[in-house]
């Protein structure tokens, strides 16, 4: 079972590079508000009017 | 136009209708502030906030009128200094807003921006329904404030300094980290040690064993941390903590395991120790959440209430200013409305004040010059101008105030004794491990000295002991808190276990303390509804209050027609008068004297016509409460400053002994009879109760109490349920009796385990399995033990 | 209306690559169904391959995972991927030629697919079959996807990253490692290469990726979209977005465990089989996380999930994600995988992940996204009904037919009487009597086939009834992102330095640690020390060696396994158990996943000559009511003796102790075991013209199979 010794490695690297990006989000501050999100991304996008109309799009 | 019957921001049914003030469209309001937050999302084309609201179905409420006054406080540049946070010319502050709980009110709430230019950026968190706003550095703070109430989301400024905020983000942050980590060392450690147990044996098991090991360096140098912090400070002032045993059995154990894989030993712990430290990170990181979600709710429940007066200069100007830097002889004008900030004597003008702070008088009385004002009451009808007594501490409310405020924050004594319990028992493990130690070594089995210690270390780690009274608390309170009923802090609950008689106030707590109208006499046979109506619509007096909402209930049609009123007054003392078709009504108060109701009669051209018979009656569920509480063997009194008639009314109707009915009392005859019972709970809302709630050993602060009687109380109760003074009664047994239970169980685990380590018959993995495991089972008691409370409580 | 002081950007979506994606995903959905389709009839019917050499189940079979993995899974990942990214990003793609390179890249890599494949240019290695070319042609399009993705990130308006991003990242990081261990292959020509591991080293490889391949490109992404999209379909947020984070967090951080429990009672050691036992068993937990989490969105809206095929889709993929991974778990516990392993119970739990999970959530977010990016309504609502039900009854057929196929199959081959003996000896048996089934299973795939088809159509016709001016890409604000420009730098005081300090030692340190050890022992693996080579196992003689790769070309492995279990009835059917040492120069390991027919780890010496060279041209002949294709071809075909010496060179390079003078004289030696196994045979009416053809070479290395540890005893 010696492949272990090449594929253990490789997988904690690959879990430490994910540590590495846990720290930075939670330090980024992604997981201070953990209910606002699930609604937020229901939200549509707001149309710009104005380039829209130049675009000969009637919005 | 058709009349459509509900409003078109807030659904509620339509009394009078207001209409958009343009074109003749059929959209109508059923009151102003409806009417101006419409046009607002008109103007700024963001209509699609209704589109939104019925997808989800749900409505706000009806956006109400404030006066320019409200939240003047927050352009005051202390507060600004201390509760903002000012960098490169933005401004951030962070409200508190009712009444969030839907897409629509995120949208509109994150759409500020454009409704007030001075906002920068909104963003709201809707977990804790609180809204960042970055302004530009001299907006109007106030302005925000009240632009957001009259959409109809009143915000409280959250009051905690910026420091302390970011320290606590930081922590959390730092948890998480550390949970993390922790989580990633145990995960592998752990399948690592599970393949050797499953048999890996030679160069891989070697292998394994060295990858643990280098993997157990994150747990040791940087998870740790805390539980050195903790150890270290307790043993700085020569305390012992429960994270000291931890502490000793993580270094003792991962020096033993390092020289285990050393020397190809199979001593390995560094699963057991790594899973120790990341099952202790996350229990103690769920406590501090689950505690910070209760800390919240007292932290909202003591809104910063801040009091501006208008000092008068000498050029007669008004310039604001913070109540608290008034000083005796400043004159100050009082606008009507306002709340009067210090003990003043009148020098120009006469109003009425409604003074039931003091004397829990709900009917207003009449001032005119020369006459006393206190600080607390509100100035109604006309303004004032006055010269200023006493301010602060020395006036008569904060006399009051003072004598309330005594030490709330002692431990309540179960924490403390487990406290004590834990302290001792950890001594007792540290003195046994060392003799176990040395006696094993005596014997020459140095192996099993070392295996065995660990063990014994890692078995009776009191964390069962030290978690369950914080979290049973927790949980309980948090409960309750929902329920709508808030304790300052877990004394209370402790405390109500010792009580044996309750003491009611009368008016506000067992009755509704709003007149209502209860009978309905016209002497001519023609009724006036109309006419009263119109008078009594635009005085601000309670009793009018009650006798338009009863006119809305009953004769809406007949209201709702238009009557041209002319030279309406309000003289101070008597009451409102106007003419309607050259006859002159007036409405007055009858002195009664038969029964214990009030009379108000209206007189056409001085002659009675009509007499209206308004009683403050008792609430719905008031009988049944009492039954309970009395076949619970609690002794209730009853205490009230009104007049003996209407107090031994509500007695008798209540079956409460006439001798413990005891009637105008004032605020300090209720206060020695509190001192004359002992173990005894008060329930009241006026301020004149608050002296007695302060001294009771439990004060109860009833829905809609007044603000310094909420200050004074130990309870608040935020709904009007009466059921909720027996939900904390039967809660405050409830959570001893689990305390107990668990406290009895984590002694016998403890012991248990102690002779199952000595003995040998565990090693220290099933150790490092069966304590967290202990935990839990505590963990999961007390979920239970409250589940048996939350059915009595629903 | 004068503009708020708020700082507003403008930005416009690219969903002309959305649309490109969306589209080509009902193409490879069609291709990668209807081969499997062929493939089915020829398991219930051997004559449908019509004699047609690249026909054949064992190059077809391949074809089918990838075109539907990769190509159909794939495409409809990416098109949901860059619509939902953008739009949780409010940012448009990091750079549209990347895209377009992006997508002409991994079409690129579809078609050579289809045509290396049924030409038998294979590695062998399931779900990564594509020869080294094409592995380099897929890193390098998926680093372009990375570099897309994560630019789009990083110039996101939209500050939190929401759960499905997350997803998105760890398919990325994760995919890119599983497929460049995977394809680590030493190659001898264009189209042909040697894996640098070996035997058990391979096989844990390949599983590694094999497992990981089915988690992180058929799971995650997957799980991605549907946080994004369920969400989206139905208005109303996840149920626990709290639980999804942590979910997914507490996914990545152990995942890579995963993948011994393919290889149960294998020639894997025992400890490694319970260690990949437990861990699949945790899998369980987070899985049904996912689903629950899913699920529990929907309530309060279940009255529209009768209306909506949309919901239908996603309710359905959710409750198949549930069922499957609650399967998989079972499946690994070792007594379980003693029954089901090699048989058809196996493929019933791919297809119910396969069809279940991932064609019908590609189909829910085609039935999202088509009308949205077309801007035009669906054509019909009735026609998305009747897909989905055409679709769930296929699946039913399907998944039922294998399940009781595989579960009969694995008693039959256990089934032993009171005296010991086996109860069916002959393994054709076991195979005629589960036939009617793989009838079953083939009208269970036409339906899925034909629900396909449905939504081709219906989709072809919405697209057909959008306008042509409505095709403008629209422009939309959001507010500029502000936590970039204020990044105010706090200084950490003393002790927090102190305390930063040592996380970062201790992580760094880890990874001086992981990486020399990782790069210590490559080379290790090159020289085998570490396995103990027994002296009796020798490397393959060359013609053995041509053999083998023709073995390979014809994917017998997709029918025939090469691993003998230790259980009582199939060291009775099959002879001496199968040991590690064995495989120590079977590169690539060829121990395969599924027995259509028997295993083949001791056939050397069981059967004469002359009966593999009748056999392989009509199996009927030897073995009555087999379903083995003919593969008269091989007695047409030269061996290829001149490309002989590079393979043994190759070979000697990645450890196998060929001398030097095996090398020079490959081709002398392997053209004289030739004319001696061709003389053996003449005096059954062999021609001798026929010895350099494959039939031989192919029937030299069948004859080695597992003669190295004294064959029957």
């Amino acid at each position: 079972m010696d492949i272990l010794f090449l594929t253990l490695p490789l997988a904690l690297i690959l879990a430490l590079i994910f540590i590495g990006i846990f720290i930075y989000s939670v330090k980024l501050g992604q997981y201070d508000d953990l209910d606002t999100p699930s609604y937020k991304m229901l939200l549509d996008d707001e149309k710009d009017k104005t380039k829209n109309e130049l675009k000969g799009k009637d919005l | 136009m058709a009349s459509q019957s509900h409003c078109e921001h807030c659904h509620e049914k339509i009394i009078i209708p207001v209409f958009l003030s343009d074109e003749e469209s059929d959209i109508v309001f059923c009151c102003e502030g409806c009417k101006t937050v419409y046009e607002i999302l008109q103007e700024k084309n963001l209509t699609d906030y209704y589109r939104l609201r019925e997808q989800t179905a749900q409505t706000n409420p009806t956006a109400v009128k404030i006066s320019g006054q409200k939240y003047k406080y927050l352009d005051d540049p202390e507060f600004k200094q201390k509760y903002t946070i000012i960098s490169n010319q933005t401004l951030q502050i962070t409200f508190y807003l009712e009444n969030i709980h839907c897409l629509a009110c995120l949208w509109l709430i994150e759409k500020l921006p454009e409704i007030n230019h001075e906002v920068l950026n909104s963003k709201l968190n809707m977990s804790k329904s609180t809204v960042d706003i970055t302004l530009l550095e001299d907006a109007k703070i106030s302005q925000i404030a009240q632009q957001l109430e009259s959409l109809g989301y009143p915000p409280h400024p959250i009051m905690e300094e910026k420091e302390l905020k970011e320290h606590k983000i930081k922590e959390d942050h730092k948890d998480l980290i550390r949970i993390a980590i922790a989580f990633f060392s145990t995960g592998n450690i752990m399948l690592m040690a599970f393949a050797v147990y499953a048999g890996a044996t030679g160069h891989i098991e070697k292998y394994f064993n060295w990858i643990s090991l280098f993997l157990f360096f994150p747990i040791i140098f940087y998870c740790a941390i805390p539980f050195y912090r903790n150890a270290f400070s307790s043993l700085k002032n020569k305390l012992i903590s429960i994270d000291l045993p931890i502490v000793i059995a993580l270094l003792f154990g991962g020096t033993f395991s390092l020289f285990s894989v050393l020397n190809d030993d199979t001593h390995i712990y560094f699963d057991s120790l790594s899973m120790l430290i990341f099952l202790l990170l996350t229990s103690r990181f769920l406590l501090k959440k689950s505690q910070q979600k209760g800390l919240e709710a007292s932290e909202l429940s003591n809104f910063f209430t801040h009091l501006i007066a208008y000092k008068v200069e000498d050029d007669q100007t008004l310039k604001e200013v913070n109540a608290k830097f008034l000083l005796p002889n400043d004159i100050i004008y009082i606008y009507p409305g306002d709340t009067i900030p210090a003990d003043a004597q009148v020098i120009q003008g006469t109003s009425k004040v409604n003074n039931s702070l003091l004397t829990g008088e709900v009917i207003p009385q009449p001032i005119q010059a020369g006459e006393y004002i206190f600080s607390g009451t509100i100035n109604l009808d006309q303004e004032l101008t006055a010269k200023v007594i006493h301010t602060g501490q020395d006036s008569k409310l904060g006399q009051i105030l003072s004598a309330v405020e005594h030490g709330w924050n002692q431990k309540t004594k179960i924490v403390s004794l487990t406290d004590q319990i834990a302290k001792y028992f950890v001594l007792g493990v540290f003195l046994l491990s060392f003799f176990v130690f040395s006696y094993f070594i005596f014997q020459g089995r140095i192996e099993d000295a070392f295996i065995r210690t660990l063990t014994l270390v890692i078995i009776t780690c009191p964390c069962a002991l030290g978690l369950t009274t914080p979290l049973t608390l927790t949980i309980s309170l948090a409960k309750l808190a929902k329920k709508g009923i808030i304790i300052k802090n877990e004394l209370v609950l402790e405390m109500t276990n010792k009580i044996k008689n309750i003491i009611f106030d009368k008016t506000g707590t067992l009755t509704h303390g709003k007149f209502q109208v209860i009978k309905w006499e016209s002497l001519d046979r023609s009724n006036y509804f109309n006419v009263i109506y119109q008078l009594e619509s635009k005085s601000q007096h309670p009793i009018a209050k009650s006798i338009t909402d009863y006119l809305k209930a009953y004769y809406l049609d007949e209201i709702k027609q238009s009557l041209e009123l002319t030279h309406y007054t309000e003289t101070p003392g008597i009451g409102p008068s106007g003419t309607v078709h050259n006859d002159f009504y007036e409405l007055n108060q009858i002195k009664a004297e038969i029964n214990s109701n009030t009379l108000i009669g209206l007189y056409k051209n001085h002659m009675l016509v009509t007499k209206i018979h308004l009683s403050d009656s008792l609430k719905p569920d008031a009988y049944n409460i009492i039954k309970k509480l009395k076949n619970l063997n609690y002794n209730i009194y009853l205490l009230s400053g009104d007049n003996k008639l209407s107090v031994q009314k509500v007695a008798s109707d209540l079956e409460i002994l006439p001798q413990n009915t005891f009637y105008e009392q004032s605020p300090q005859d209720k206060q020695e009879f509190i001192k004359k019972t002992p173990n005894s709970m008060m329930l009241g809302d006026g301020a004149n109760d608050a002296i007695a709630l302060s001294f009771a050993d439990i004060g109860v602060a009833i829905h809609g109490s007044v603000d310094i009687s909420l200050r004074a109380s130990s309870v608040f109760m935020a709904t009007k349920d009466l059921q909720n003074i027996l939900r904390l009664l039967i809660s405050g047994k409830e959570t001893l009796h689990i305390i107990k239970r668990n406290l009895i169980f984590s002694l016998l685990y403890n012991s248990l385990g102690l002779i199952l380590a000595i003995q040998g018959y565990i090693d220290p993995l099933a150790a490092a399995i069966i304590m967290p495991l202990s935990s839990f089972t505590v963990l999961a008691s007390t979920l239970i033990g409250t589940k048996k409370l939350r059915q009595n409580l629903s | 209306m004068s503009e708020s002081n708020q700082k507003m950007e403008t930005f416009s979506y690219d969903d002309k690559i959305v649309k490109m994606f969306a589209s080509v995903t009902l193409l490879w959905g069609v291709v990668g169904m209807l081969v499997g389709l062929i493939i089915a009839s020829q398991l219930a019917d051997w004559r449908m391959n019509f004699g047609i050499e690249w026909l054949t189940f064992g190059r077809l079979r391949p074809l089918h995972t990838n075109a539907v993995i990769f190509a159909f899974v794939g495409n409809s990942i990416f098109a949901g991927i860059y619509y939902s990214l953008q739009r949780l990003c409010k940012a448009r793609l990091f750079n549209d030629t990347l895209s377009k390179i992006h997508f002409w890249g991994w079409q690129l890599i579809i078609v050579a697919a289809a045509i290396t494949l049924p030409m038998g240019y294979t590695t062998s290695k399931e779900y990564a079959e594509l020869e080294w070319p094409i592995d380099i042609a897929i890193a390098v399009v998926w680093v372009i996807f990375a570099i897309n993705f994560f630019g789009t990130l990083w110039r996101r308006r939209e500050k939190h990253i929401y759960v499905s991003i997350w997803f998105y990242i760890a398919t990325i990081l994760t995919v890119a490692l599983l497929h460049i261990v995977n394809s680590l292959e030493f190659p001898v020509s264009l189209m042909k290469s040697y894996p640098i591991f070996a035997g058990v080293q391979d096989a844990m490889v390949q599983w590694w990726y094999g497992h990981n391949a089915v988690a992180f490109f058929l799971t995650t992404p997957v799980l991605g979209l549907m946080y994004y999209f369920v969400p989206k379909a139905i208005n109303r947020p996840i149920y626990s977005y709290r639980l999804s984070i942590v979910h997914f967090w507490s996914l990545i951080f152990i995942y890579i465990w995963a993948g011994p429990h393919h290889l149960l009672y294998t020639a894997l050691p025992d400890w490694a089989q319970t260690l990949g036992m437990i861990f699949s068993l945790m899998l369980w937990a987070p899985s049904w996380g996912g689903m629950i989490n899913g699920l529990l969105t929907l309530r309060g809206a279940w009255d529209r999930v009768r209306r909506e095929p949309i919901l239908k889709f996603f309710v359905t993929a959710l409750t198949f994600y549930g069922m499957s991974t609650f399967e998989g778990p079972l499946l690994s516990i070792k007594s379980v995988s003693a029954l089901g392993h090699y048989t058809d119970w196996i493929i019933g739990h791919v297809h119910s992940g396969g069809i279940g999970w991932n064609y019908f959530l590609a189909a829910g977010i085609t039935y999202y996204m088509v009308p949205r990016l077309w801007k035009t309504e669906l054509y019909s609502v009735k026609l998305g009904n009747i897909q989905f039900w055409t679709g769930t009854i296929g699946l039913g057929l399907y998944y039922v037919s294998m399940v009781v196929a595989g579960i009969t199959q694995g008693l039959m081959w256990q089934a032993v009487d009171a005296n010991g003996a086996l109860v069916y000896p002959d393994f054709v048996e076991t195979v005629t009597k589960i036939l009617p089934l793989y009838w079953v299973r083939l009208v269970g795939g036409l339906l899925v086939f034909a629900s396909m088809l449905i939504m081709v159509y219906n989709m072809i016709k919405t697209i057909r009834g959008a306008k042509k001016e409505d095709q403008v890409e629209e422009v939309f604000k959001a507010p500029a992102p502000t936590w970039k420009s204020s990044k105010n730098k706090d200084q950490d005081q003393g002790h927090r330095k102190l305390e930063g300090m040592t996380a970062t030692f201790s992580v760094l340190a880890l990874i001086a640690v992981l990486v020399g050890t990782a790069i210590e022992f490559i080379p290790a693996f090159m020289s085998n020390n570490f396995i103990k080579i027994s002296k009796d196992v020798k490397p393959y003689t060359p013609l053995e060696l041509a053999g083998r790769d023709i073995y390979i070309r014809e994917g017998c492995y997709t029918c025939h396994s090469q691993m003998i279990r230790p259980m009582a009835n199939e060291k009775l059917r099959y002879g001496k158990v199968s040991e590690a040492t064995e495989f120590i120069y079977d590169r690539p390991f060829q121990w395969g996943s599924r027995r259509i027919g028997p295993d083949l780890a001791r056939e050397g010496g069981k059967r004469p000559n002359f009966w593999h060279y009748r056999h392989m041209i009509d199996p009927r002949e030897m073995t009555p009511g087999s379903i083995m294709p003919e593969y008269s071809w091989l007695t047409r075909k030269k061996t290829g003796y001149a490309i002989l010496p590079k393979k043994l060179k190759v070979m000697a390079a990645l450890g196998v102790p060929y001398s030097q003078d095996d090398i020079d004289n490959a081709i002398v030696n392997a053209k004289k075991q030739a004319a001696e196994i061709t003389k053996e045979m003449e005096s059954s009416g062999v021609e001798m013209k026929v010895q350099d053809k494959q039939i031989i070479a192919l029937i030299a290395y069948l004859q080695r199979l597992g003669t190295d540890l004294g064959g029957q005893e």
